[in-house]
């Protein structure tokens, strides 16, 4: 299993020089299965990008056209996490077949995703008319498989319903806690538990500890707490995610490495880094 | 006069390396004249200029914002627009109604449960709507404003903006009108009478233009890229110029809402042909790149 990310940022998608490095389309990554269908977990404005990439390779045009399935599981509806979906190209493709899959009911899922095509945010107006089959589905709490992977979900601590994944696929566990507010909660305690001994884990990281104090409650976690859990939950590697539009490329790597040099977590690992767009990683 | 470009590119904001010089995010401006301060639209470009008028203005300020249309590249940036989030500011919100949604449901939808956290009643910012029909006048402090309905799908106004030291005139998001009526209820006032119909709307169009210093203009494609694609709603450098040229006077135009598709090198290739266009038949040509100020 790979990981690959195609949005890092929190909040909007934050163009500029100053966060080339790390990315600043908003959240959207994909799972690499081997010779399997990718799974593609959000869909902010990275999902653009991802399906740009297809277009250039020219898988998404073949002739003739054969059916082409897209794995879209999403976390939440905040705007980050869905705003990549009413420019994702594949939908104006006959032979796409989009499957969306969210914790919550079907319908749900279902309402947001088609009020983004109400006419009056583009001129797309009604998810029907679009060329692509575009199914929704709903996984429910004992999980489901998908092109032979593994996976299960587990509510976190956000403004909002908003849910973690765990994708199990031969013998590795890659777990995704977005959008969670690590803090002395009984909640917190479950979302370590749900995500214990994983591979690779994925953590909201948007404040700093300084910023912290003013955005109690907001939903995101610092990455102090970040790693905390990360320790805590005995993962491997552990990549921090949803970096604040205002943090820079330069701001962040010199805060982290700071943050590691007092921890010396040198004994103990997970292996930390940022998580950075258009990067592989093994899990 | 003061015009900068917070926001430059079409459809939706770009994150690479190869688009930094021109920028990435969507379309917004602001205008300052005087005392007034105008933003227009709230693309992914507001989001810095908010965090811009924060840090100048800590106890807020009257500003004006003048949404051409809702599309999301127009809006997106609304919801993380500080000043709405911070006490003493008051915005006034100018625009038209879209065919579904009156102008201030279009921005609190932006806000409902589940999309975003803070609901629009909750914003500390005093934030009032003036609905504008297309063609109607305004006087926003000293600036004068004028609109008028763009060729493009729904209600998309272009607007004039009039001051005594200078006039900047915007039209984003607009198609050529030849065979190409996508504006709402252009199609129904065109029928019977096309030719008179687009007559009208571009004498509507010069009429707006004229006497006025720097026009910016959706360039979004090529001469190229436009056949087939007309019926999305944008223009060519060359359709900028075609309106310009035949002026007295003609007004300079920014080149703007830049294709997402088009990288840092391709914008220079274009910049290029658009001027050598514009010297031929007597129209400066500028570019719009993003944090650029123009002074009028």
């Amino acid at each position: 299993m790979k990981l690959r990310f195609w949005g890092t940022r929190g909040n909007i998608a934050t163009p500029g020089a100053h966060t080339v490095e790390l990315g600043g389309n908003t959240t959207c990554l994909e799972v690499q299965l081997q010779k399997r269908r990718s799974l593609m977990l959000d869909c902010g404005s990275g999902l653009i990008a991802y399906a740009s990439s297809l277009m250039n390779r020219g898988e998404a045009k073949s002739e003739p056209p054969i059916e082409r399935h897209f794995h879209l599981l999403v976390t939440h509806f905040h705007w980050d996490h869905v705003l990549g979906f009413p420019f994702f190209h594949p939908l104006h493709v006959p032979s796409s077949r989009v499957h969306l899959y969210s914790a919550f009911p079907a319908e749900q899922l279902e309402d947001v995703f088609r009020s983004l095509f109400d006419g009056t945010y583009s001129p797309l107006r009604d998810l029907d008319n679009l060329a692509a089959e575009v199914t929704f589905h709903q996984i429910p709490e004992a999980g489901i498989s998908l092109e032979g992977a593994r996976i299960t979900h587990h509510p976190v601590d956000h403004s909002e319903d908003n849910y973690a994944y765990r994708i199990e696929h031969e013998g590795k566990a890659l777990a995704f806690a977005t959008d969670h507010e690590a803090r002395d909660r009984p909640r917190n305690v479950e979302v370590c538990d749900f995500v214990k001994g994983a591979d690779l884990l994925v953590h909201d990281a948007q404040w700093t500890a300084e910023e912290y104090p003013k955005h109690v409650g907001w939903g995101h976690s610092t990455i102090e707490a970040a790693i905390d859990n990360g320790v805590a939950a005995g993962v491997r590697q552990l990549l921090l995610t949803h970096h604040a539009p205002h943090h820079s490329d330069d701001f962040l790597r010199v805060y982290l490495s700071r943050v590691l040099r007092k921890l010396d977590l040198a004994a103990l690992a997970p292996r930390v880094e940022l998580a950075r767009e258009g990067v592989h990683y093994d899990v | 006069m003061r015009v900068t470009t917070y926001g430059t590119r079409g459809s939706y904001p770009v994150c690479r390396r190869e688009v930094v010089r021109y920028g990435g995010n969507t379309t917004c401006w602001l205008v300052e004249a005087g005392e007034d301060l105008v933003i227009i639209d709230g693309g992914s470009g507001i989001v810095s200029l908010g965090n811009e008028l924060c840090a100048r203005y800590p106890k807020g300020r009257k500003v004006h914002l003048c949404m051409t249309h809702p599309h999301w590249d127009h809006v997106m940036g609304l919801p993380f627009f500080a000043p709405f989030h911070v006490a003493g500011f008051e915005i006034e919100v100018h625009g038209a109604d879209s065919e579904d949604k009156p102008l201030d449901r279009v921005l609190e939808t932006q806000h409902k449960p589940k999309s975003f956290p803070v609901a629009f009643k909750q914003l500390a910012a005093k934030i009032t709507f003036d609905r504008l029909t297309a063609g109607e006048t305004r006087a926003l402090g000293a600036v004068g404003l004028k609109s008028v309905q763009l060729n493009h799908p729904g209600v998309d106004l272009g607007y004039r903006f009039e001051t005594a030291r200078g006039t900047f005139v915007i039209f984003t998001d607009l198609a050529p009108i030849a065979d190409n009526h996508l504006g709402a209820g252009m199609a129904e006032r065109a029928d019977g009478r096309q030719k008179a119909f687009e007559d009208d709307y571009t004498n509507a169009l010069v009429e707006m233009v004229r006497g006025a210093d720097l026009v910016s203009y959706d360039t979004n494609f090529t001469d190229q890229e436009i056949q087939g694609r007309a019926h999305w709603g944008h223009s060519t450098p060359t359709h900028a110029i075609d309106l310009l040229a035949n002026l007295d006077e003609p007004p300079a135009v920014v080149l703007s809402h830049h294709d997402p598709d088009h990288t840092d090198d391709e914008m220079d290739a274009i910049y290029a042909d658009a001027q050598e266009q514009g010297r031929d038949r007597g129209v400066e040509v500028l570019v719009a790149k993003e944090r650029g100020v123009l002074k009028l």
